[in-house]
């Protein structure tokens, strides 16, 4: 019965949208997508590439297993499945309800969407006719407008209008009386009153003559949108189509900043040459304007010298935008190599920027490729720009200033722009009707501990809605928000769509697979337990092991430090603890595994070293649930069957290097010192010295990414030693402030509390000279070009984090760690969880660096995955997948190293050639890898692909 | 211009500490990006541009701030002001610091004091300025022969040109007086 099976509403078909309707699809539920524009992909059907990859790669996204119920296409072009209905051109009227049951109504642009609500606006002012004029056209509305009351009514007797905003005060007739003579014409018009602040009574007292509403001058552009849209939305609610689903995720993505706003200091739209990176992006694309060629935009010639400016709507007060978009210093990074990587003719690229912001696991050491592939990093804004003229060929002259106050001026044929990402108008009026906790920005805010849930329950929200976010967080946050959706159609009871056989199974190996039916969770921080419990909650076993005695992970030390983590923390362990699908293996780890991907069976064993654990942690292991209950779940040693691993070993503080300085007096690490701080050991009666020095032994060979915590956690503890005692001074040592997103308003807050902010290039780093007494901290502050020294009390070195996570285990299931020692995802960006191999799962800082809101979103995507498959009573391999003709086979085993997917394998009780028809994707691979001819992809045989391939090259067979 | 000299004469002055420390507090949320720098159109003839300046106030190295002549040269512009991305007072801030200066009257900045002074007792005066009232009160006020001296060629120059005009109609005097009374009066406050 369709009306028991859970469904699920999403909002935006950008790439969160995109994301979390595929999870929630390929769980088996159906999915409600609705889109604004005319196709789905967002933003990202405009870039070609994405970093580090520098290769697009969104198709990444589609189903590695039953491939066969989407569409393997190009999800740039398009996205199709079965348990997604797609809606585009479409605009929401209104969405009630509560979770399990909500409604929501909305409507098909093309049949009564906002060219059926033309408005009129009337004023005496040109400027405000002309600039609602502007607003309302970009948003589809038909607009006219009239200079005169008389003017209205003559344009109201010939046309047909839906809305009106008047201005009350103008020459001749006024607003009050227009209004009255205007609902004489048409009865149905609904009028807005504009008024200045001074005259609101007027506009009230019109309220009760039958105007709508009011608006008080001076207005913005969203106000006006918000009122418009509400005319609208009324006005066509009756040819509305109404629906039910259980669940809503709101995944409306952020518009850009535009950069003609305002002062305008950069002259876009003014200057030519100057465009925005999404513009430069096209550029770039050889699908784009300019094909193969980089080419000016106006005078068409070769491009050679290009400049990107950063942070141009974001980090400024005087666009009222106090935080950081977060993507847009890895898309100059992207931007910049590509050019000079692609393009021979570019001489010069250079990234003009403030900080760097190359946080998250690639993200460096991509930016030190571009480095060396030559393009210039100059850390400078330029205050604004003039247009080129004919001593400088036309090309445009930027100046700047260098630290120690020299002018330089180079020129530039392109100026390349960095808009921020800001809220757009509809999630500003989803906030308000929905009546969503926001900040103060107008991005949605989560509820703590739960990355995906906004205030009003069943209503989840991801991506660039809760902040702005890169594709990497976005997807994580996505799959997030896809299980809190299923949580509540589990919930309320509802089924999945029945798994139904492929029309034409080809042969028998088409047949349906199992996977076991459980988890294993191999780690028992809080990424771990999370991720236990929600798979558990959806009725799935769990096997979660945990080497120490006691569950918490990192969490047990960072607990007072983050507000209500504590109470957090002990919750989720209690929970763990009392789930009766859930055993808890403490004091163990994973011995061996046997059997396939899927059906695996894995052997635990008590970890040998006991002597680590102390006495205490074992009287206050005793204090827990009671004996029997442990033993009983302290089932060491019995094999445990499972169909996915998650692994969340997560991580530590980066121990002490070779320098040994963190041995001596006065010096710490972040964690020793948040130890002391969360402990009140430090003593700030009277003023302290105290330096932190940020990215110690980080982003520099041997450790090349950014840990994304150590700023950040820097930040708050400067702002704690200033809260202690105002007159303490203390000094941060940076390469780059890492407070992409919101977290940009705690660098302002440490600024404002008189925090100094010192940066060093690696190679200049302060000196620290300790001894018995303290530390004596020594620089030249690059401003000011003097040589400056503090007796400091305390130096903090921020180590970063390390990943726990060891090759044998990863590799036990067929997965790896990365070069720095993190599990390596299938993809960073596309497919951020997992392994190749989907049913091989990771979360927490085992996967990368990351704050506790990241870690507990990766948690809860993985949980998402993990249950999406266990979910699936059976699967059906795709058509297209490589079989074993074992009479030519030698047994050679080229195929299984040349097999991306980890699909083949030898069977130990045969001893021939199997392929996991589940991992494999048909690639085609191992075809074109087998000597003997033995490894062939059904319905690619060899004779037509080889005419395929000699038409294409032209080649003679 | 030493740190100690600098903290002596301000030690007496409350008032000019409070407005320092006021100037700190405005500016604390720089982040040196060197727009204001960049922007300056008398950047060029600056010994401090001006996010050094900001640098040094924050600081707290009030003998480099007042070894500089910047906020001397600043013109009061405005571009710095409409550029600095944290949206500071920047030209108030060199204007508070030019009242220090004034106030604690240090020899570095004397011509300049002396100069600013003779501008607006000729404007209290006449309404307007009288350019050649006004050089010759400076040079009487400056008592150094060297100075007017210096000027002798610009002068010969505009007399050339018909720029200086020894005999200016008198506006009446005092009629500003009041105004000039409650400026200094709400700078008081
Ligand atoms: S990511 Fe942040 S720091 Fe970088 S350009 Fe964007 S807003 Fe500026
Ligand atoms: S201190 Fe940590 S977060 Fe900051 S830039 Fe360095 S590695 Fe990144
Ligand atoms: S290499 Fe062969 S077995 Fe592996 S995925 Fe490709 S086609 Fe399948
Ligand atoms: S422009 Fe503003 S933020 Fe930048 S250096 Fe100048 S005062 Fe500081
Ligand atoms: S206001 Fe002063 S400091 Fe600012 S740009 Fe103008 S002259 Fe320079």
């Amino acid at each position: 019965m369709t009306d028991q099976i859970g469904r699920t509403l999403v909002i935006g078909g950008g790439i969160s949208g995109i994301r979390a309707s595929l999870d929630l699809a390929q769980s088996g539920f159906q999915v409600l997508l609705l889109e604004q524009s005319d196709r789905v992909g967002g933003l990202l059907s405009q870039l070609d590439t994405q970093f580090p990859t520098s290769t697009c790669g969104m198709c990444r996204m589609l189903p590695m297993m039953d491939r066969d119920h989407g569409d393997p296409q190009c999800l740039r072009r398009g996205l199709a499945h079965d348990n997604i209905e797609i809606c585009v051109s479409t605009d929401l009227i209104s969405l009630t309800g509560e979770p399990g049951n909500f409604t929501v109504s909305f409507i098909d642009q093309t049949d009564g969407g906002r060219q059926e609500c033309p408005v009129l606006v009337v004023d005496d002012e040109k400027i405000v006719r002309d600039s609602m004029k502007e607003w309302l056209m970009e948003e589809g509305y038909p607009v006219q407008t009239a200079a005169s009351a008389a003017k209205a009514l003559e344009l109201l007797e010939t046309g047909d209008f839906k809305a009106m905003l008047t201005d009350i005060k103008m020459p001749g007739m006024d607003g009050v009386t227009l209004l009255t003579r205007a609902r004489e014409i048409q009865p149905d018009l609904a009028v807005v009153m504009m008024t200045a602040y001074a005259a609101v009574d007027t506009a009230v007292e019109a309220m009760k003559q039958g105007a709508l509403d009011y608006l008080v001058k001076p207005f913005d552009p969203d106000a006006v949108l918000l009122m418009v849209d509400r005319i609208y939305k009324d006005a066509v609610a009756k040819n509305a189509r109404t629906d039910t689903v259980d669940a809503v995720i709101l995944a409306t993505g952020a518009t850009f900043f535009h950069p003609d706003q305002g002062i305008n200091a950069y002259g876009y739209g003014r200057i030519p040459g100057v465009v925005t990176n999404l513009e430069f992006e096209r550029m770039l694309s050889h699908a784009g304007p300019g094909g193969m060629d980089l080419t000016h935009p106006v005078t068409g010639r070769p491009v050679t010298r290009i400049a990107w400016f950063q942070c141009v709507g974001s980090r400024d007060i005087q666009t009222g935008t106090p935080f950081c978009s977060s993507t847009c210093c890895m898309i100059a990074v992207k931007q910049s190599l590509l050019a000079k990587t692609m393009y021979p003719q570019v001489t010069e690229a250079c990234v003009f920027y403030m900080d760097l912001r190359t946080w998250g696991k690639a993200s460096d050491a991509y930016a030190r490729q571009a480095e060396t592939a030559g393009v210039r990093f100059v850390r400078a804004r330029v205050h604004s720009l003039a247009p080129g003229s004919k001593e400088t060929d036309g090309a445009i002259p930027v100046v700047w200033m260098d630290p120690s106050g020299e002018r330089n001026q180079s020129l530039f044929d392109l100026v390349v722009l960095a808009p921020g990402q800001h809220p757009d108008a509809f999630l500003t009026g989803f906030v308000k009707d929905q009546e969503l906790a926001a900040d103060d920005w107008g991005f949605v805010r989560p509820e703590p501990f739960l990355p995906a849930h906004t205030s009003r329950p069943g209503i989840f929200a991801c991506g660039s809605a809760t902040g702005p976010k890169d594709i990497h967080d976005s997807v994580t946050g996505a799959t997030a928000a896809a299980l809190s959706a299923m949580q509540v159609m589990a919930g309320a009871g509802r089924h999945l769509v029945q798994n139904s056989e492929p029309a034409e199974s080809p042969d028998q190996q088409a047949a349906g697979i199992s996977l076991f039916p459980g988890a294993l969770v191999i780690g028992g921080g809080i990424a771990g337990m999370t991720a236990a419990l929600a798979i558990a909650d959806q009725g799935f076993e769990v096997d979660l092991v945990e080497k120490t005695d006691q569950l918490g992970g990192n969490l047990v030390w960072l607990q007072n430090g983050i507000q209500g983590a504590d109470d957090f923390l002990e919750q989720q362990m209690a929970a763990v603890q009392a789930h009766d699908r859930i055993r808890v293996h403490t004091r163990t780890c994973v011995a061996e595994t046997t059997g396939r991907p899927g059906r695996w069976v894995t052997r635990l064993t008590p970890v040998a070293d006991a002597g680590k654990i102390t006495d205490a942690q074992i009287l206050e292991q005793e204090s827990g649930p009671s004996p029997e209950d442990r033993s009983a779940r302290q089932s060491a040693g019995v094999p445990v069957r499972h169909g996915v691993v998650v692994l969340a070993v997560g991580g530590a503080e980066a121990g002490s290097d070779t320098d040994g300085l963190d041995q001596k007096s006065g010096i710490y690490t972040q964690q020793q010192f948040q130890l002391l701080l969360d402990g009140n050991d430090i003593d700030s009666g009277s003023p302290l010295q105290v330096a932190l020095f940020q990215c110690h032994g980080s982003r520099e060979p041997g450790r090349e990414y950014c840990s994304r915590v150590c700023c950040p956690r820097s930040l708050d503890q400067a702002l704690r030693l200033k809260t202690l005692n105002p007159d303490t001074r203390v000094v941060i040592f940076y390469r780059d402030m890492m407070t992409p997103g919101l977290t940009e308003a705690d660098y302002t807050e440490a600024r404002k509390k008189g925090v100094v902010f010192v940066p060093y290039e690696p190679g200049n780093a302060p000196n620290l000279a300790a001894d018995d007494t303290g530390c004596q901290v020594t620089w030249t502050d690059p401003i000011l070009g003097r040589a400056m020294e503090m007796d400091a009390d305390y130096v903090v070195l921020a180590k970063g984090i390390r990943s726990s996570l060891s090759k044998d285990l990863a590799r036990m299931f067929g997965a790896d760690v990365d070069g720095s020692g993190f599990f390596d995802q299938a993809d960073i960006k596309w497919r951020p969880v997992e392994a190749m191999d989907p049913r091989v799962l990771a979360c927490g800082i085992c996967l990368e660096p990351g704050s506790l809101a990241l870690t507990l979103a990766s948690a809860r995507a993985a949980a998402a995955k993990a249950v999406s498959l266990l979910g699936r009573q059976t699967f059906f391999p795709g058509q297209d997948t490589a079989r074993v003709r074992s009479a030519f086979c030698s047994l050679c085993q080229i195929c299984i190293d040349a097999c991306p997917f980890n699909a083949r394998f030898i069977d130990p009780e045969t001893r021939t050639l199997k392929v996991d028809p589940l991992a494999c994707q048909g690639c085609g691979i191992c075809a074109a890898a087998c000597p003997s001819g033995a490894a062939v992809v059904a319905g690619r045989s060899l004779a037509p692909m080889m005419k395929t391939i000699h038409a294409a090259l032209n080649t003679p067979l | 211009m030493h740190l100690t000299d600098i903290r002596e004469k301000l030690a007496d002055r409350p008032d000019l500490t409070r407005h320092l420390a006021q100037v700190k507090e405005q500016m604390a949320t720089c982040i040196q990006c060197g727009t204001c720098s960049g922007s300056c159109p008398n950047a060029g003839f600056m010994d401090m541009t001006p996010r050094r300046m900001w640098r040094a106030v924050l600081a707290d190295r009030l003998d480099l701030v007042f070894s500089s002549q910047t906020f001397m040269l600043c013109a009061s512009c405005y571009v710095c002001t409409l550029r600095c991305p944290r949206g500071l007072p920047l030209t108030d801030a060199m204007a508070a610091l030019k009242q220090v200066a004034f106030a604690l009257d240090l020899d570095r900045f004397k011509r300049s004091t002396r100069f600013y002074r003779a501008f607006m007792d000729n404007i209290r005066q006449y309404g307007r300025v009288r350019e050649t009232e006004l050089m010759a009160r400076y040079f009487l006020a400056v008592k150094d022969p060297r100075v007017p001296m210096s000027y002798t060629g610009m002068g010969i120059k505009l007399m050339a040109k018909h720029k200086l005009h020894p005999h200016f109609p008198t506006l009446g005097p005092g009629r500003l007086g009041p105004l000039f009374e409650r400026a200094t009066q709400q700078q008081e406050q």
